[in-house]
């Protein structure tokens, strides 16, 4: 999990101008109201896009390119919706293109049908990003357990579980987003959370106790 | 570990989780060198438009051609020589180019006629044939003073 960055006075709080004052100047070509939106919001975005694929790198490039396709595409924004709401729809957008995108590369299909018996930590997994279990049990910190947990799902997975459980959504709203059958985003949902209670089996025990 | 369990507690143990996740997974985290964050989108976009501005004229140039006005123009335009070709082919019947007589003392003149749906070739000038001469076809470079060229 990369180090949240403290924002400035400025940045954080201090700029109380309404969205849609900026959105009406970017609408006139005003690159300067533009950059005020991406200080506002870059953090919400990178966070998002960060927690669907785990990586910085590709965070970074992926909330680049939202907020670029934001930019194109605010002539035709209508102010429905928040800009945020906005924004953020454009975000698991861009998410959802990467993930097909990375499938198509890979030259597989995510298989659901992964056997309980298969659901341990280590095993069908992505690649850890906290170097050794026992630097991470040192840490003893309960969200980078968690994180670290999230990291080691497949990104399907992942992505339906934080979806459901950190964004609300409904499962024809999941299975919309996703591209997939209700069926598919029950499924995933099962074994991500599966996976997950396996993965974090000592702090269910300990929150029991 | 892997025993299902009832569907009571199942339900609770994926509240929990639901709750872990939810205290835990940050949702605002500033990606790595904020301000090089900002000044890199900026950069792309005024990098794209100055691209988009750069297209050569003449693709630009045929912007114009999308404009409504035009594309009317273009259909009336279109309409008028379907038109003229559909009243030509159905009034001329065979098209004559050109009347030409090497003949001087022999005109040529060409007429539509609509009750026949045929096209008239006048001659005058010419010499009387005879009664019996049965005309079906004639080479027309075999007799000079029938030499009515242009006739397509």
């Amino acid at each position: 999990m990369p180090p949240s960055h403290p924002q400035t006075p400025a940045e954080a709080g201090n700029d109380e101008t309404p969205d849609d004052i900026y959105v009406e100047r970017c609408q006139k070509g005003d690159l300067h109201a533009f950059d005020a939106l991406v200080t506002r919001y870059r953090g919400r975005i990178y966070g998002l896009l960060y927690n669907l694929v785990r990586n910085e790198s590709d965070a970074w490039d992926l909330a680049q390119d939202t907020f670029l396709k934001a930019w194109k595409a605010l002539p035709k924004f209508e102010a429905r919706s928040s800009f945020f709401t906005w924004i953020y729809r454009i975000a698991h957008n861009v998410a959802y293109d990467w993930l097909r995108a990375r499938k198509i590369q890979s030259g597989t299909e995510f298989d659901d049908a992964i056997g309980l018996d298969d659901i341990a930590a280590g095993a069908t997994t992505a690649p850890r990003e906290i170097q050794s279990p026992d630097e991470k049990m040192a840490a003893g910190e309960l969200g980078a357990r968690i994180n670290d947990a999230l990291a080691q799902l497949s990104p399907e997975h992942r992505m339906v579980i934080l979806l459901k459980e950190i964004d609300g959504f409904s499962y024809q709203e999941i299975a919309d987003k996703v591209g997939c059958t209700i069926g598919t985003v029950m499924s995933r949902l099962f074994y991500a959370r599966k996976k997950l209670q396996t993965l974090l089996q000592d702090v269910h025990d300990d929150r029991d106790a | 570990m892997n025993t299902p369990l009832p569907p009571e507690e199942d339900d609770a143990v994926s509240r929990r989780l639901g709750d872990l996740l939810r205290a835990h997974v940050p949702r605002d985290i500033e990606p790595p060198f904020p301000d090089f964050f900002n000044s890199q989108v900026l950069k792309k976009i005024r990098d794209e438009e100055s691209a988009a501005a750069a297209v050569p004229a003449p693709l630009r140039w045929f912007g114009w051609l999308r404009s409504p006005l035009m594309a009317g123009a273009c259909a009336a335009g279109f309409t008028a020589l379907a038109l003229i070709s559909f009243h030509q082919s159905a009034e001329a019947g065979t098209r004559v180019v050109t009347n030409y007589s090497p003949e001087p003392n022999v005109t040529a003149t060409t007429s539509y006629n609509r009750a026949a749906g045929a096209t008239v070739i006048m001659l005058d000038g010419l010499d009387a044939f005879p009664d019996d001469r049965l005309v079906t076809a004639w080479n027309a470079a075999s007799e000079p003073a029938l030499q009515v060229a242009g006739i397509r």
